[in-house]
């Protein structure tokens, strides 16, 4: 119809709706996790400003919220309408994760419009402080399940593959077994960390935005309240990204090496026994005949990260020697190379995002504001930025480096039975599942595709927009004296709660 | 035939229960949508309608997943088939999701200062949407209970011809008699529970308080032979099960139109609870068949999943089935004991509040 394969015109769609559908995802559980920290801290410090921050920044979760649940709903419904045979085997082996994140979805649905709507009528404060708690657990763990579906993706389990792969049969299903793959456990915690710091890092983009731009002294104090939360909170984070990368990509050269070696663009396996010998990091480049060319080299860099504890010595895959069999290289199973590129840029960035919170700790303990520099506060802009595009640019890396799978091999280097590659019609068997073989052939995802396509350029501008005019045109006293009266509702209740305790009247 | 119904599998009838409850919420949705797009400056569309709606519908929407989700859980084997010939009415389904829910946020929060549009207009939107959801997710109910247009293949002893050439014939599925009526039956009857759910008539006059069980008799006069013949074949085993819905059904109305049992009969709980039943009920007549009228019948013992995942479904249904109904509860003691307090004040309330200059 348009001279594309279904293949890759249902990638693209979904690849562009997951793309779109993560930048709310991560906003939201940023915000609701900022929502709880806040309303916390003003019940312990009792303090109206945090309280007033929680307030103005739950209507923004409500409205991004509402958006990310039709989106979400998209995605349910664009893997089942665009995805079919795969999510066939889904079905039968893992939906396990996904019928959880649903619960998960439920909760969180439910919590928050009970936290945003009925606001002022919790008497007991802590009740809905732990209706946001609720929100945020509901949040995070509709991220973990996905997650587990992820990783499954990479590394299944819970069927026999060979005997998919030889016969179409699902056998010998563990329904339990997907929750925890070989990959699980490295890619949550990285996941975790990197989805918390994109969606805080947005809203510290808005904070510092709205800080610099007022002149009203008491909106000075809520911003600043919640710029102090967002950079504690993506100081740490940054911190527990770098070790959390590191450890991906360490797991992804034992347990997915056709992925490491084309993200590392390792063309031929390293054994490092000396600093001779030890692989160097390679800094972008391009494949030119399957050649890498124009790429900057770091001597030693890439042994010494893989193998920290032993100096550098250890062995590193390569790309040709794994994807190659009878002499002959299947070229066609390699990733595209742009994912070497896409990872230079994802650490790049996380080092310059790395430096910038270095300088803002050293500001601290020198005793200088950070927020009285001009400079440091527009740096605060860029570092949220890139703190999105950080995001976004790893998942595409995590994802395309999958490609031409959609769901790869459950044994490192390709599908192993008895430690032997399968081979079945003389082809060995790198994964157990193509893109080509899962996608829909329905000439219906064309005219769909156009829609959804159509409909996000449009819904996205306007909700973004529609949530900060939201949030601007709250009044500040207002909701000022919304935060007052909430402290002073907590305290009453402690007290009368203190009373009745005397009294003997529990 | 008949034990086929007594050792129907757990979650089967789970997902029964989550269909229920998919289209009891979403209907009450479905019944908003004349008061809201007739009515909406009416005091009685802003405190009984709107109060509900506002928070519930973020809600709802995740029942959609639910079903989705457990669809795929407990019939693996069939969903390509049925992703394949119903895509057209999930499609339009899931574009106007997008519509609904983007729209009735910018309802909610929508500011009074802009000119270019006004809360009602925007309500009118996701009304319009609400609507076309409905007529979809009813049009897709009636496909997988008829079958009628519908071609599967993939499966069972089709299972030689690819799951992607099912397809459906739609102007052989919307000439049938049978799932117009069960469409324009459906939309009378939610029209006429709707009167009771949000206390829409006036209860003093003897027209308000039998129009909601006139509405209902129609609703189910035009409804219940249509969805006897849609799923009738050769399988009527379960069709004295049908009495328990239309008694359920008339329950509410009848009880709305005697004062003192009016206030029970629109208490939401109840008719939520009482539609969930009486909608399982009308699921379990049809069991074990769906697709009817396609050109190949699905036997649902025969698609449903493995034992081991089976057994994984169980468990998660069973616990999050018990914490989903006890979130629901708390959510219905907060909401039945509190009001809500962010539906925007209408902007003539705010001009006579405001001192003249």
């Amino acid at each position: 119809m348009f001279n594309i394969s279904y293949p890759v015109w249902d990638s693209a769609m979904f690849a562009y709706t997951i793309s779109s559908h993560i930048l709310l995802v991560s906003l939201s559980m940023g915000l609701a996790i900022m929502v709880t920290i806040a309303e916390f801290l003003a019940l312990k410090k009792k303090d109206k400003y945090y309280d007033t921050l929680a307030y103005k920044l739950s209507k923004a979760l409500v409205i991004f919220f509402a958006v990310g649940t039709a989106s979400g709903t998209v995605m349910a419904m664009e893997l089942f309408l665009f995805w079919p045979t795969f999510m066939k085997l889904v079905g039968e082996v893992s939906m396990g994760p996904f019928y959880v994140e649903v619960f998960s979805f439920l909760l969180e649905a439910i919590a928050l419009p009970m936290y945003v709507y009925f606001w002022k009528d919790f008497k007991n404060r802590w009740e809905h402080w732990g209706l946001s708690l609720a929100v945020t657990v509901g949040t995070y763990l509709s991220a973990f399940t996905v997650t587990e579906i992820n990783a499954w993706m990479n590394t299944p389990n819970g069927f026999n593959v060979a005997t998919y792969l030889t016969t179409g049969k699902v056998t010998d299903v563990n329904a339990f077994a997907p929750f925890i793959t070989a990959s699980t456990a490295a890619e949550e915690l990285h996941m975790s960390g990197a989805v918390y710091y994109a969606g805080i890092a947005m809203i510290l983009g808005y904070l510092i935005y709205k800080y610099m731009k007022t002149k009203n002294m008491p909106e000075k104090m809520i911003y600043r309240r919640g710029i102090n939360i967002a950079a504690v909170f993506m100081i740490l984070d940054i911190i527990y990204l770098g070790i959390t990368g590191s450890d991906e990509l360490s797991t992804l050269m034992v347990i997915e090496p056709i992925k490491y070696t084309a993200l590392e663009l390792d063309l031929h396996a390293t054994v490092g026994t000396s600093f001779a010998t030890m692989a160097p990091e390679r800094l972008f480049g391009v494949l030119i005949n399957h050649k890498l060319s124009y790429s900057l080299s770091l001597p030693y860099a890439q042994s010494l990260l893989a193998f920290p504890t032993t100096f550098g010595k250890g062995s590193i895959p390569g790309l040709i020697p794994l994807t190659t069999y009878n002499g002959v290289t299947d070229y066609g199973v390699w990733p595209p190379s742009i994912v070497h590129d896409t990872l230079d840029l994802m650490v790049g960035f996380g080092v310059l995002m790395g430096f910038y919170w270095l300088y803002v700790v050293v500001q601290y303990f020198r005793k200088k504001d950070p927020l009285s520099n001009k400079l440091t506060l527009l740096g605060g802009i860029v570092v949220a930025i890139m703190g999105v595009f950080t995001m976004e640019d790893g998942w595409y890396t995590a994802e395309v480096g999958r490609v031409p799978y959609i769901i790869r091999s459950p044994t490192p280097g390709g599908v192993m039975v008895n430690g032997h590659l399968l081979v079945i019609h003389g082809l060995p068997q790198y994964g157990t599942m193509t893109i080509a073989q899962a996608a829909s052939t329905s000439p219906i995802v064309f005219p769909l595709g156009i829609a959804i396509i159509i409909f996000y350029i449009i819904i996205f501008p306007v909700t973004f927009y529609f949530a900060g005019k939201v949030m601007k045109l709250s009044n500040v006293e207002e909701d000022l004296k919304l935060g007052e009266d909430d402290i002073k509702m907590e305290e009453e209740r402690k007290s009368r709660k203190g009373v009745a305790a005397k009294a003997g009247m529990r | 035939m008949t034990n086929l119904l007594y050792g129907i599998n757990f979650d089967v009838l789970y997902l029964m229960v989550v269909i229920a409850s998919m289209v009891t919420m979403f209907s009450t949705e479905l019944m908003a949508v004349v008061p809201i797009a007739t009515k909406f400056k009416s005091d009685k569309t802003r405190i009984n309608v709107l109060s509900y709606i506002v928070p519930v519908w973020e809600v709802v929407g995740t029942f959609f997943v639910l079903w989705l989700v457990d669809m795929e859980n407990i019939i693996p084997t069939l969903m390509p088939s049925i992703s394949y010939a119903l895509f057209p009415l999930f499609a339009v389904f899931i574009f106007f999701l997008v519509v609904r829910n983007s729209f009735i946020i910018y309802a909610e929060f929508v500011w009074h200062e802009n000119k270019h549009f006004d809360e009602r207009k925007l309500y009118i939107v996701y009304t319009i949407a609400t609507f076309i959801m409905g007529i979809m997710a009813l049009s897709i109910l009636a496909a997988i209970s008829s079958g009628y247009g519908v071609h599967l293949y993939g499966f069972g002893t089709e299972s030689a011809i690819p799951y992607s050439f099912s397809y459906t014939n739609f102007s052989v599925f919307y000439s049938n008699l049978g799932v117009i009526g069960f469409i324009i039956g459906a939309l009378i009857l939610a029209n006429g529970i709707g009167m009771v759910f949000y206390r829409l008539t006036d209860i003093n006059s003897a027209i308000g308080r039998f129009l909601p069980l006139m509405l209902v008799i129609i609703g189910l006069a035009i409804f219940m032979p249509s969805y006897y013949s849609i799923t009738a074949k050769d399988y009527t085993v379960n069709s004295a099960l049908i009495v328990i819905p239309i008694v359920l059904a008339l329950i509410i109305p009848v009880l709305y139109a005697f004062k003192q049992t009016n206030s029970i009969a629109s208490y939401k709980p109840f008719i939520i609870l009482i539609t969930i039943i009486a909608l399982t009920f009308i699921e379990l007549r049809e069991y074990p068949y769906v697709f009817g009228n396609a050109n190949i019948s699905a036997y649902i013992p025969a698609v449903t999943t493995d034992s081991s995942m089976e057994y994984l479904a169980f468990l998660i249904s069973l616990f999050g089935g018990l914490w989903l109904v006890l979130m629901m509860i708390y959510y219905g003691y907060v909401s039945n004991h509190r009001i809500a307090g962010l539906i925007p004040k209408r902007p003539e309330e705010k001009k006579s509040a405001a001192p003249k200059q």
